[in-house]
């Protein structure tokens, strides 16, 4: 009993073929066209997969968890007000203007592709996506960059991408962001000699010039130093489930950072 | 050779759902990958289930990744002939004769 047979060869030669045409001249248009015949019903189990996920998480220790944040952040925000007000004042004497703002466009999560943390959304160089665009969500927290641009739709490669690197800073001393795929992230080439606190906010530096600056990352956790070595790393808590994620941001950012 | 047809459209649909599922945050493990090797395994190596469904799920992971199409959907059903060869020469597993055939 055969179980390669002639038959099955030369179809398999034949389908080799036809991929090889398609990935030549029809690619885009060929995903585009699965994306938008699935689209809803995507949509759909995103947003019951959310509400499911959502349900099973501890509500109590989430309300405590949200109360604990609610209170940082009053305390943050009255020290931020006062800051703006000297800014403006500062702003103002000097004779300076405001930039503008940058560009937003708003699209919805699609798909998380598991095997290699990146998502698909529902925009795309119809709606003026391009290559490298940052992706957040809530405005600044930054979620990852477009990698793959179809007519309607694009692929974000998440900051937790395998190897991906960040030129990230904390406390204005700039280090490294490396993915390590299933959502993790760590901070790599953080002086040694430097205090690198738990908690502290890891934001975008714009030395790399992938990103604008500010742009929020997520928060040190697990600290570690190693002898011997001239730095230290630590684990990055990110400030989103991506699971609970609907609405993004797509920043259309200025060709300093894009081109 | 239309009812041939008709079920292997119908196979496609099938797996295009679980598939649609597994992109969700429905997921919880791979169960389509998990489901190509116990049918694989189990079917009789003469049926071709197992290999129109690699096929299939190859070729839906291609388009929802950023691979390119038909990578996976051509090294997947590879890769289960193999397993099936060698099985069929070097092991004896007892199929499974309430799998469909197709």
């Amino acid at each position: 009993m055969k179980i390669l047979t002639k038959k099955k060869i030369l179809i398999f030669f034949l389908i080799i073929s036809l991929f090889f045409v398609v990935n030549l001249f029809f690619k885009e248009e060929v995903k585009n066209i699965f994306y938008s015949a699935s689209e809803n019903a995507q949509i759909f189990l995103w947003e019951k997969g959310s509400e499911k996920y959502f349900s099973q998480k501890d509500q109590e220790l989430l309300n405590r968890e949200l109360i604990e944040e609610n209170q940082n952040l009053l305390s943050s925000l009255s020290e931020l007000e006062r800051l703006k007000e000297e800014n403006n004042f500062l702003r103002d004497s000097l004779g300076l203007k405001d930039y503008e703002d940058i560009n937003l466009i708003f699209g919805k999560v699609i798909t998380k592709d598991f095997l290699s943390d990146s998502i698909l959304i529902n925009i795309g160089s119809d709606d003026g996506v391009k290559k490298g665009f940052p992706v957040t969500i809530s405005k600044n927290i930054l979620l990852g960059k477009v990698t793959e641009v179809y007519p309607s739709y694009s692929r974000v490669m998440l900051l937790s991408f395998k190897d991906n690197l960040t030129d990230v800073s904390v406390d204005n001393i700039v280090s490294l962001a490396r993915g390590k795929g299933n959502e993790e992230i760590i901070l790599e080439m953080f002086p040694r000699e430097e205090d690198l606190k738990e908690g502290s906010l890891i934001k975008t530096s714009s030395i790399g010039g992938n990103y604008p600056a500010d742009l929020l990352i997520g928060k040190v956790k697990n600290i570690r130093k190693i002898d011997n070595e001239s730095f230290q790393e630590s684990d990055i808590e990110t400030l989103f489930d991506l699971n609970l994620i609907d609405r993004i941001f797509v920043l259309k950012v200025t060709p300093i950072f894009n081109d | 050779m239309i009812k041939k047809i008709i079920k292997i459209l119908f196979l496609g649909l099938f797996l295009y759902l679980f598939f649609l599922i597994e992109l969700s945050p429905f997921y919880l493990f791979p169960f389509l990958l998990i489901f190509l090797f116990l049918i694989n395994l189990l079917e009789d190596p003469r049926g071709n289930l197992g290999l129109f469904s690699s096929f299939f799920v190859g070729l839906f992971w291609d388009i929802y990744s950023s691979n390119y199409i038909g990578m996976m959907a051509i090294l997947l059903p590879a890769l289960f002939i193999l397993l099936k060869i060698i099985l069929f020469k070097y092991v004896r597993i007892p199929s499974v004769s309430w799998i469909p055939k197709i």
